[in-house]
């Protein structure tokens, strides 16, 4: 599923992905698998992301319950 | 005998010498991250299996046809160089870059010349000599060694072109 949620928060910060992805420390490629959907990151990695984007682990990564 | 060693020193140190004029200001230790470590280790994964699958393939061709104009070690070569492309053209083309520069263009040229130079040595090796002993053997291993180096170059050059488009957008 795609993470547009996490999309938004780096649009906000007006960040590219490759500007992210040297904040976190991975590769630009990873960062547009985390937003496409193609990849789950790590606890550490999504720590990591809340972090340079001052967002927390819910706001970005916690699936929606449908109510 | 003598030549065929002299012609491995050289390239060996070509190779040396090679690696010594990467070591330039883009030389940049690679650091895969959580998702390249993933992707390379499933490369050696699919890698590992086509050589077990190669290795039947290669067993029932030497046992079943006997007449073919290929040694058992060319064939043994061709089944490894299939399983080293299968796993590095997936860890390239996942992104889990492979080269010795943190330069795909770099890189992706350096392949594509050493391929291009194997497969020339051992069609003018063909062409001067013939088929050795009447069969395709080691002497001519260059040739798979060569189309996967080559085969790894291209795949880079698209993944660069790819990833470079991506970063544009």
């Amino acid at each position: 599923m795609k993470n547009l949620r996490m999309k938004s928060a780096r649009a906000l910060k007006d960040y590219s992905q490759q500007e992210l992805a040297d904040k976190v420390g991975v590769s630009r490629q990873t960062i547009n698998a985390i937003e496409k959907g193609d990849y789950n990151p790590t606890i550490n990695l999504c720590i990591s992301i809340c972090k340079a984007l001052d967002k927390t682990l819910d706001e970005l990564f916690w699936e929606d319950d449908d109510k | 005998m003598l030549v065929k060693v002299l012609e491995m020193i050289i390239f060996i140190m070509l190779l040396v010498a090679v690696w010594r004029m990467s070591r330039g200001k883009e030389q940049t230790k690679f650091n895969y991250d959580e998702r390249q470590k993933e992707i390379i280790a499933n490369g050696h994964k699919y890698g590992f299996y086509t050589a077990i699958i190669g290795n039947v393939v290669g067993f029932v061709i030497l046992d079943k046809f006997t007449n073919m104009p290929v040694a058992a070690d060319f064939i043994m070569c061709c089944v490894i160089f299939t399983a080293l492309a299968v796993d590095v053209l997936y860890s390239i083309a996942k992104g889990a870059y492979y080269g010795i520069r943190n330069n795909w263009k770099y890189n992706s040229l350096l392949m594509i010349i050493l391929g291009v130079f194997l497969e020339i040595g051992n069609i003018s090796l063909f062409l001067k000599d013939g088929l050795i002993d009447g069969r395709l053997n080691w002497e001519y291993i260059g040739f798979p060694s060569g189309i996967f180096v080559l085969l790894a170059g291209i795949a880079s050059v698209i993944k660069g072109l790819r990833s470079s488009k991506e970063d544009a957008e």
